[in-house]
């Protein structure tokens, strides 16, 4: 009996360190100060990204940056921004916009910051893919964020794998996705539900991100970012959930023939083209 | 006793090992916003252009703060005595004490500060990186 109550005492001192884990471990939910290489190296990565961008005369990208390790899902980037050109009396700036869960919350915000700031988010790496769209799209994308119309889209009740098609959360790729949508469609689309109807109409496919039963278990139980109940019992059953991520949205828009380019930029600053300009459309 | 114990042994070990793969799975998708970077370039007082002019500059002031260290460097060239309060990180193993010669070379987007052994002290971006790709985060409303 002895040799039980010490083995379970220090099973729960296990558990609690891992728990303590869960609260502050990992990218961003601790404090990080770069090094002044990374802050360098940040500096070049938005330099070479503002130099393609004139080049090629863009008013707005969007932009998908590699959070973390997340391979055995087949994603590489994992989380998706929009990047635009601002104009003041003091110049041009260029500013992602993006939402960003609270760290440890069950909530997200919209938040805005410089291109160098973007590398400077405790990233794997420094890799980016940049999708531009067609010069309408720039142009109907831009005029919603020069409005309060693109935060009609947000919702605040934030789902890492949040169910594309319901309005019970939102994941930080499903509101650039809406936002698309709103864009693509803008006098039919008036908020998140005809977004929804409209992404539903154009046939757009979500990436299917399968959990272990294990992991399933342990996200449930201990993080407050992560909910299945907004997912249809099938997908609860097979451990099987759609939710938007950068690659689908990348997909939607070439389905939808409204890329202009696709181009990676490597942390080395090596530039590879998926998709080059057709100067179509 | 046996088998409750093997029991809850199985359960809590699963939970444990469960529990780090739904940590990094958040902090990879959603890039959480809680915590701001500290700026590790405030540049107090200086001026890049002046800097620039500088093929070496000596450490005449230190002051530790956290995880930063408030650099004062000083020098002189033929267009005239520059000084920068530079705040910055640096890398393990690397020490700095006042009176350090540091190498200034002039990048495009801004200048690095090296020392003796070739470790980068200090990055200051220049005037266009700092207006044009440089703002911390701000909650979003729109672009007006």
């Amino acid at each position: 009996m002895k040799t039980f109550t010490i083995k379970i005492i220090m099973l729960l001192c296990l558990f609690c360190i891992n728990l303590n884990t869960v609260s502050y471990a990992g990218r961003q939910c601790t404090e990080f100060v770069p090094t002044a290489r990374q802050f360098y190296h940040a500096s070049n990565m938005a330099l070479a990204l503002q130099k393609q961008l004139h080049t090629k005369k863009v008013q707005l990208a969007l932009v998908g940056r590699v959070g973390g390790d997340l391979s055995a899902y087949d994603i590489k980037y994992s989380h998706m921004g929009f990047l635009y050109k601002k104009t003041t009396s003091s110049g041009e700036q260029w500013l992602f916009v993006h939402e960003l869960n609270e760290c440890g919350s069950r909530f997200s915000s919209l938040y805005d910051q410089g291109m160098v700031n973007f590398f400077l988010d405790d990233l794997l790496n420094m890799d980016i893919v940049v999708l531009i769209p067609d010069m309408a799209l720039q142009q109907k994308i831009s005029a919603l964020l020069k409005t309060v119309e693109a935060n009609k889209y947000h919702f605040k009740n934030y789902n890492m794998i949040a169910h594309p098609f319901s309005l019970q959360y939102q994941n930080s790729n499903q509101w650039v996705l809406e936002v698309i949508a709103a864009a693509q469609n803008s006098p039919g689309i008036r908020n998140r539900q005809d977004a929804q109807s409209f992404l539903k109409q154009q046939a757009y496919q979500p990436q299917l991100i399968h959990l272990s039963p294990l992991k399933k278990m342990g996200a449930g139980m201990f993080s407050s970012h992560i909910h299945f109940d907004d997912h249809t019992d099938k997908e609860n059953r097979s451990n099987s959930f759609q939710t938007v991520s950068v690659k689908s949205i990348i997909n939607y828009l070439l389905t939808q023939n409204r890329v202009q380019e696709i181009f990676e930029l490597s942390e080395q600053q090596k530039l590879i083209t998926w998709m080059a300009a057709s100067g179509s459309r | 006793m046996k088998q409750i114990n093997n029991v809850i042994t199985a359960i809590l070990s699963a939970v444990c090992l469960a529990l780090p793969i739904s940590a990094n799975s958040q902090n990879a998708l959603s890039q959480s916003s809680q915590l701001s970077i500290l700026s590790p370039i405030v540049m107090i007082a200086g001026n890049v252009y002046m800097l620039s002019k500088m093929s070496t500059m000596i450490i005449t002031s230190l002051e530790p703060i956290g995880e930063s260290t408030i650099i004062v460097v000083e020098g002189i060239s033929e267009a005239g005595k520059a000084s920068a309060r530079i705040t910055t990180t640096t890398g393990q193993g690397v020490s700095l004490a006042v009176g350090d010669r540091l190498s200034v070379s002039p990048q495009e987007s801004g200048l690095l500060l090296k020392n003796k052994t070739d470790n980068l002290i200090a990055f200051i971006p220049n005037k266009q990186t700092q207006k044009n790709i440089y703002q911390h985060k701000h909650q979003w409303k729109s672009a007006l």
